[in-house]
Formats: C-alpha cells, sequence, structure tokens
C-alpha cells in the first residue's frame, strides 16, 4: 500500500511536535525516521497508527483520504506500530496478548488460533510458550511477541518505534532480517530511531526529523557524517574510551548468590574501586537486572555480603543502602524510575534528601530549572512525567540522580537515547567518576561496554563471569561470550 | 440427624445465593478496572424497589426486573459519574451506597409491612430425586438455580470468550487495550451497569424470597453489601473462588445460629459476630500463598522443595492492575 501524508501539525499546548510534515511511503519500502531525542518522530507515528489525532493535515492511503476514529480504524486498514515501551499485558498470557483485537467469534477459538501463530512462528523462528505469562519475557521479547501479533492481524504497514534499544545484538540481527524478508513480501516498514548505522544497514530510504520539522529525505547509503549533519544541525565527535587503570578499593561484594526468577547464580566475589566503570553484558534478563537491583538493596541475596568501605550492608534496610550514596537506575522508565502524574519540580523535590517539613517551592523550582538546562531536557518544570518523550525521560532520570552518589547502578542507562545525548551524558557520567563514584552499567550495545567500562562481567544463563578488562575484549570475544560461548 | 444437616447445608446454600450473584456482578465490574463502592446501597434500594414493583403488580418477575434495572441506574450513574464527569470512583461509590440506603429506607416507609408474593422451590425432576446433592442442589427455588449457574457462566466468560478478554485487557492495561482498537470507557460504562444490575438482583432475591417484605431498616440487609465487596477481593477476582467465599460466609453463619443454641453459656453476639472475623481468617490463610514472606519462608528450603511451592511465573490472582485508575486518551 501507499501512503501519503500531507502537512501534518500537532502541538502540545506550549510543545509543538509536528510542523507541516508531508511525505510518501512506498510499498514494499523500509522508510527510516531519524531523529534527535524529543524530535517529534513518535508523534508522528503515533498519529499515522490513529493512536492520536493530529491538529490539522490529512493521511491518504492509496491515494484515499482516510480519518483514523480510533486505533481500530488504522488496523483495519493494515498499520500497525510497535511503541517503544511494548503496549501489551504483562499480567495476560501470551496467547491472550496475540489474539485481544481479533475479534470475530463469540469463544476464543483457541486450537486453531494457535495453529496459525505456530506458523507464523515458524516462518519468524520465534518460540514461544502461549501459556507463560507476558510478565515473565524480556523486553525484547515482548518486542518481538509484539511484532508477531501485528503479522498475525495481517498488518501491512509495520511501524517500529525505537525497536532495537532493549534487545540483544543477535535479536537485533534476527530483527534486521525478518524486516528485510518481510520487506520482500511487499510490507512497507517505518523504522524510528537515533541510530545512525541501523538506518544505514537496514533502509534504503531516511527522512530526518528536528524539532518537529522534516528536515531532509535521503536516499541511502549516505555518509553518516551528512545524516549527522541534519540531525542535529551541526557535526559531532564521538569521544575517545576511558581508560582503566588501578584505583583504591571501594566496595566489595563476597560470595554473593543472587535469586532470579529462572535461576540461581554462583557465588561473586568483586572489587569495585573508586571511579571505576563496571559494565554488565548479556542478553536481555540473563541476570543483569537482578543483579543491580541487588546491590541498590532493592532485593535480597540468597547469599553473600556487601561491604562499603569495610562496613557491611544488610538487605533487611533498602533505605541504608541509599543513605550510603548508593543509587538504582531503572530501565522501565515509566513503571519503575518516575511517577505518572507527577510534575518535574515535583521529581526533583522528590529525589532531595532534604529534611525539611515544608516544601520550599522557589528553591526547588530553580532547582529544576537549572537542571532542565543543564541536561537540556525538552520540557517545563511544571509537566508531567509522562508528557516528556521517551528520550527526555531518560535525562529526567540521570538528573534525578543524586550528587553525592557513590556508586551508580544503572540499567540500560542510555536505552532510546541518540548519538549526542549518548555522549552528553557519559560525559556526565564520567564527572561524577572524577569525583569518586563508582559505576555499575547493565547495556545490550556491545560497543557502548567496550567503549566505557573498565572490566566487563559476563551474565549468561544464570551465570555471572569474573570481571573481563575490557582491552582484554574486542566486539566479536563479548559476542560469543554474551551467547554462551567461550566461558 | 443426616436430614437435619442436609436442610441446613441446604439453607446456606440458598441465603448464599444472593451475594453470590451480587460478588460475581461486582467482579465483572471490577475486572473492567471500574470499583463500584455502592454495592451496599444498591441492594437495599433493589430489594426495595423490587418488593415495591412485585407488590403492585403481583408478579414476581416484575420484581426481579424491577431489581435489576434499580441496580443498573446505579451502574450508570457511578459510570456517569466517574467516566464521563472525571470524578473519583472511590468518593461516588461511597456517596452512593449511603445514598442509595437512606433513599430505600425513605422510599419504602409507605410499603412497610406489606405482603408481596413469595418466590417457592421448584425441584428439578429427577435431579432432585439424587440421593444428598437432589436435596442439597436440585430443590431449590429458581434464584439459586440462577446463582449456580452463573458460576461456570461468568468462568467462560471471562475465560473462554473474546468479551472476557477485552474485560480482562480493559481492566490490566486500559492504554494498550486502545491500541488495539478497543472502546475502553465503553467497554467500562457496560460492565458497570451489568455488575450492578447483578448486584440489583441480589435485592429482590431477598425481599421476595429469603427474608420477604420490605421492614425498612429493620430488614436487616445493610452490611451484606461490604462483604460482598470483600469476598471479591479475597476471592482474587476469580468467579468461582468468588462464590466459595459466598458460602463460607454463610456457612459460618448457619453455624453460628446452631451453636448459639447448644452453646449457651457464649454470648449470643460472639457467635452472631463470629462469621465476620472467621471470614477473613479463613480468607487470609488461603492467600498465604501470595505472601513476601511465605515466599522468603519457602526460599530457605532446598530447591526442589522450593520450586514444588513457588507460585512465581504463574502468578496468581492479583487484582485488575488498572482496579480504580481512570482512563483517558490524550
Amino acid at each position: 500500500m501507499e501512503i501519503e501524508i500531507r502537512n501534518i501539525y500537532k502541538s502540545f499546548g506550549k510543545v509543538h511536535a509536528n510542523i507541516g510534515i508531508s511525505l510518501t511511503i512506498h510499498a514494499g519500502e523500509i522508510l527510516g525516521v531519524l531523529g534527535e531525542n524529543g524530535a517529534g518522530k513518535t508523534t508522528l507515528m503515533k498519529i499515522l497508527a490513529g493512536l492520536q489525532p493530529c491538529d490539522s493535515g490529512e493521511i491518504l492511503i492509496d491515494g484515499k483520504p482516510v480519518h483514523f476514529h480510533s486505533a481500530n480504524t488504522a488496523l483495519d486498514l493494515g498499520i500497525g506500530m510497535l511503541s517503544q515501551d511494548p503496549l501489551d499485558f504483562p499480567m495476560l498470557t501470551i496467547f491472550d496478548n496475540l489474539y485481544l483485537g481479533r475479534r470475530k467469534r463469540f469463544f476464543i477459538q483457541r486450537n486453531r488460533f494457535s495453529k496459525q501463530v505456530e506458523k507464523m512462528e515458524d516462518l519468524l523462528g520465534f518460540q514461544f510458550k502461549l501459556n507463560d505469562l507476558v510478565e515473565t519475557l524480556s523486553i525484547g521479547e515482548r518486542q518481538q511477541l509484539e511484532i508477531l501479533r501485528l503479522l498475525v492481524y495481517g498488518s501491512e504497514l509495520i511501524i517500529l518505534d525505537e525497536p532495537t534499544t532493549g534487545i540483544s545484538a543477535q535479536q537485533k540481527k534476527q530483527l534486521f532480517e525478518l524486516l528485510k524478508r518481510l520487506a520482500g513480501f511487499g510490507k512497507t516498514i517505518i523504522f524510528v530511531t537515533h541510530k545512525l548505522g541501523e538506518i544505514n544497514e537496514l533502509c534504503q530510504r531516511t527522512i530526518i526529523l528536528r524539532q518537529g520539522k522534516l528536515i531532509s529525505d535521503v536516499v541511502l547509503p549516505c555518509e553518516s557524517s551528512l545524516l549527522i549533519q541534519s540531525m542535529f544541525g551541526k557535526a559531532i565527535d564521538l569521544q575517545s574510551p576511558g581508560d582503566a587503570s588501578q584505583f583504591e578499593k571501594h566496595f566489595e561484594i563476597q560470595h554473593l548468590v543472587i535469586k532470579d526468577a529462572r535461576f540461581f547464580s554462583n557465588p561473586v566475589d568483586l572489587n569495585i574501586r573508586k571511579g571505576e566503570i563496571l559494565g554488565l553484558a548479556g542478553m536481555e534478563g540473563s541476570g543483569q537486572k537482578t543483579f543491580l537491583r541487588t546491590l541498590a538493596g532493592l532485593e535480597k541475596p540468597i547469599n553473600g555480603m556487601f561491604l562499603d568501605e569495610g562496613y557491611s550492608l544488610h538487605w533487611n534496610s533498602p533505605h541504608s543502602f541509599t543513605k550510603r550514596g548508593i543509587y538504582f537506575m531503572p530501565a522501565s522508565r515509566m513503571e519503575e524510575g518516575l511517577i505518572q502524574g507527577m510534575t518535574l519540580q515535583e521529581h526533583f523535590i522528590l529525589s532531595q534528601t532534604k529534611d525539611d517539613f515544608f516544601v520550599d517551592r522557589d528553591e526547588s523550582h530553580k532547582i529544576t530549572e537549572m537542571r532542565i538546562r543543564e541536561f537540556t531536557i525538552r520540557g517545563f518544570s511544571s509537566s508531567t512525567a509522562e508528557e516528556l518523550s521517551g528520550g527526555n525521560q531518560q535525562r529526567l532520570l540521570i538528573a534525578m540522580l543524586h550528587e553525592n552518589a557513590r556508586l551508580l547502578l544503572l540499567e540500560n542507562p542510555t536505552r532510546g537515547l541518540d548519538i549526542e545525548s549518548t555522549n552528553w551524558m557519559w560525559k556526565k557520567l564520567h564527572e561524577r567518576c572524577k569525583k569518586g563514584a563508582s559505576i555499575l552499567f547493565a547495556s545490550a550495545d556491545i560497543d557502548e561496554l567496550l567503549r566505557f567500562s573498565n572490566r566487563i562481567l559476563v551474565f549468561f544463563g544464570g551465570r555471572i563471569s569474573e570481571p573481563y578488562p575490557s582491552q582484554m575484549l574486542n566486539s566479536e570475544k563479548l559476542g560469543a561470550l554474551i551467547g554462551g560461548e567461550g566461558w | 440427624m443426616q436430614s437435619e444437616l442436609l436442610i441446613g447445608l441446604a439453607g446456606v446454600i440458598a441465603s448464599a445465593s444472593p451475594i453470590v450473584i451480587a460478588a460475581i456482578g461486582e467482579t465483572l465490574t471490577e475486572k473492567s478496572g471500574m470499583l463500584n463502592l455502592s454495592v451496599n446501597g444498591i441492594i437495599l434500594l433493589s430489594a426495595m424497589s423490587g418488593f415495591i414493583a412485585a407488590y403492585d403488580t403481583g408478579n414476581l418477575i416484575a420484581g426481579y426486573l424491577a431489581g435489576m434495572l434499580t441496580g443498573a441506574l446505579i451502574g450508570w450513574v457511578l459510570a456517569f459519574c466517574t467516566i464521563t464527569l472525571n470524578q473519583s470512583q472511590v468518593a461516588v461509590g461511597l456517596v452512593l451506597a449511603f445514598l442509595c440506603r437512606d433513599l430505600s429506607y425513605f422510599l419504602g416507609n409507605d410499603f412497610m409491612g406489606f405482603n408481596a408474593p413469595v418466590l417457592h422451590s421448584t425441584p428439578l425432576p429427577f435431579l432432585s430425586e439424587i440421593p444428598i446433592l437432589g436435596s442439597l442442589f436440585f430443590d431449590q427455588t429458581p434464584m439459586v438455580y440462577l446463582s449456580l449457574l452463573s458460576i461456570p457462566v461468568s468462568l467462560v466468560w471471562i475465560n473462554r470468550t473474546k468479551f472476557g478478554l477485552i474485560l480482562r485487557s480493559v481492566g490490566e492495561r486500559p492504554e494498550a487495550a486502545f491500541a488495539r482498537g478497543i472502546n475502553v470507557n465503553k467497554v467500562r460504562y457496560l460492565y458497570t451497569i451489568l455488575g450492578s444490575a447483578l448486584v440489583g438482583l441480589a435485592g429482590p432475591i431477598y425481599s421476595l424470597g429469603l427474608k420477604p417484605g420490605w421492614k425498612g431498616s429493620m430488614t436487616g440487609l445493610d452490611g451484606i453489601g461490604w462483604i460482598v465487596l470483600a469476598i471479591t477481593i479475597f476471592g482474587g477476582w476469580n468467579p468461582f473462588r468468588v462464590a466459595l467465599g459466598a458460602y463460607l460466609f454463610e456457612l459460618l453463619r448457619w453455624l453460628g445460629l446452631v451453636y448459639q443454641i447448644k452453646l449457651t453459656g457464649v454470648p449470643s453476639q460472639v457467635l452472631q459476630v463470629a462469621p465476620f472475623p472467621l471470614m477473613i481468617l479463613t480468607l487470609m490463610f488461603v492467600n498465604m500463598k501470595n505472601a513476601e514472606w511465605f515466599e522468603s519462608f519457602i526460599s530457605l528450603l532446598p530447591p526442589p522443595i522450593y520450586r514444588f511451592f513457588s507460585l512465581k511465573g504463574k502468578r496468581r490472582k492479583a487484582a485488575p492492575s488498572s482496579l480504580g485508575i481512570p482512563f483517558r486518551n490524550v
């Protein structure tokens, strides 16, 4: 199908998300949509998928103007969207998740539909246990499930909003092969991202959005530097990797055994040094999250000690962990990190550890404005957390990490951030390290792990490796370790 | 002795029937993410309106329909106030609970002590002749049959039909349901009205059968609605468990009555009140497997045993994730 967008405008209060965007997309095409955080990519896609009405403008499918009264209309017309955070039902089974929305018969056609799903699964190389709860899947798996669902629905146009942010390198490779195959069948793919490499690898054409406007429409492949220039309006260089050295001992982990939903880990012994950055590598759901949460005092380990300069931290009082400057930043932004309905200012008030009874509005307003400027968050101190775009929510989370932190535990800290923001964020984190803070971060991005960590722990199926100095690894070696080879 | 016990148990099943129907109605409403706290008021008001309708027309069916209509109307008021007017579900529900109660006393004042038709038991042919089971389940009033039938029907509806799936999705994650093209607020309207209509059926079951007549505040129905709410929660929003809870509650009440005669040393108030704390204790015990401390206790056991007991992954009967949370599309 051929889709034409004419003169789309959309604003949220004072923020203009889309300004006069026009575009034509052809059948069987993989179109990239590139732009930095908050450029209006997600808004445009939501309009196209019928999830949000536009203020003005027109959408034509095969030359006929269409109006989306609800997401249903868009789905009926064959437009399906995969959102940034998977919009599924964690508490329902995988089967129910797939079935929901296909409404023909009164009774659920269990056997027939299962067969249909299995056929599609074979085609795509997925394997889901249909009776498991979606809750038990990793974010990467949940994304696969969403793609599977849209295909079972018979979507002709599939919009993927930053699909590679939470998944492993191998899953990404599979995804790209899959998308190319789908394009071969005549399906149209719109691929929203801020990662240049992916655009060049996957797409034939890309549009670039900047501050709500369509800046350029480029046929690929194309020089990355040119793309960067139109994305940010300026050139950006990649910064050199941090170097490992012998720092002072800071935290010590002894015989720590963690308990995940699926396994107990082997005992881990680890010294964390002052100013050190430790990367946690592994496929999504291999235990990195539990490891970080355990060190943050949020989950109790089966066994083991966690010493802070000789002082033993005890899991019965999670509060004592924050008191000693240990902070955790979760990957699921809206679920654990931020509070829906609260403004940025209120978030900053909460994150301060002042003991005053009354809230000093003026002071906190000042702090909020300062942080918004310092962390270039696109929003106002009176905006609520859910009004921010995904990337800006991530920035807000980082802005909220306490100044006096001694150990930062970050789960996928750059998930959903573009190159500029990633670099800038690591600059901020390096500043923290210079002040003596240590960082443990989990990431699905091999390049990021190699570039920023001094040492890397690899997680695989409940096993946790000895720390590898990152100079000893390269991307192939690390990739193999993540895949469970070479242990 | 044998038959005395049977008669008693058959009485338990009969007297639990309105609670079963009301609690299943409330379960349906809450599954959609709507919290209807006005159950107690609806039961009283519909008991009154059902009684008057049956008295005026001399027709039982008119009475039941009037009760359901009353419930549906209150359900609509709740849905309109909370969904369309964006008011708090808790506040509106509580106000309706008390308003409907007092309204029933006020409007029913002129009809106190009148006689309306009463529903009698109609033994089912053949089935009622089965020993024990026959007299327990098949020698009852049509409303008891309806309450028994409502359990499997609602279970199938929730778990085996597309409408049930839609219902669950709306209560779990309305924004995701919306993205699948489901009109979330319409679904919530429908189930609030449907659930309230079922709650409204419980009223006339009392006033035209179990506790015939209308005696204002002496009718003795005040408080049942709150028990219905508790049973819905402890039953884990599962019609089968919810019904079990209702039967358990009535069983305890019956035991209280029986032992009141035998244990003369115990003040009668103790036995009358005992079902309530006993109910809560029993349900707490049933729900213990969900508790964090239980999980951490069994995690001390060797892994094979731990895995046997651990319910993780197979997660149990948690509340609908969006219960009480309004949905608005931006």
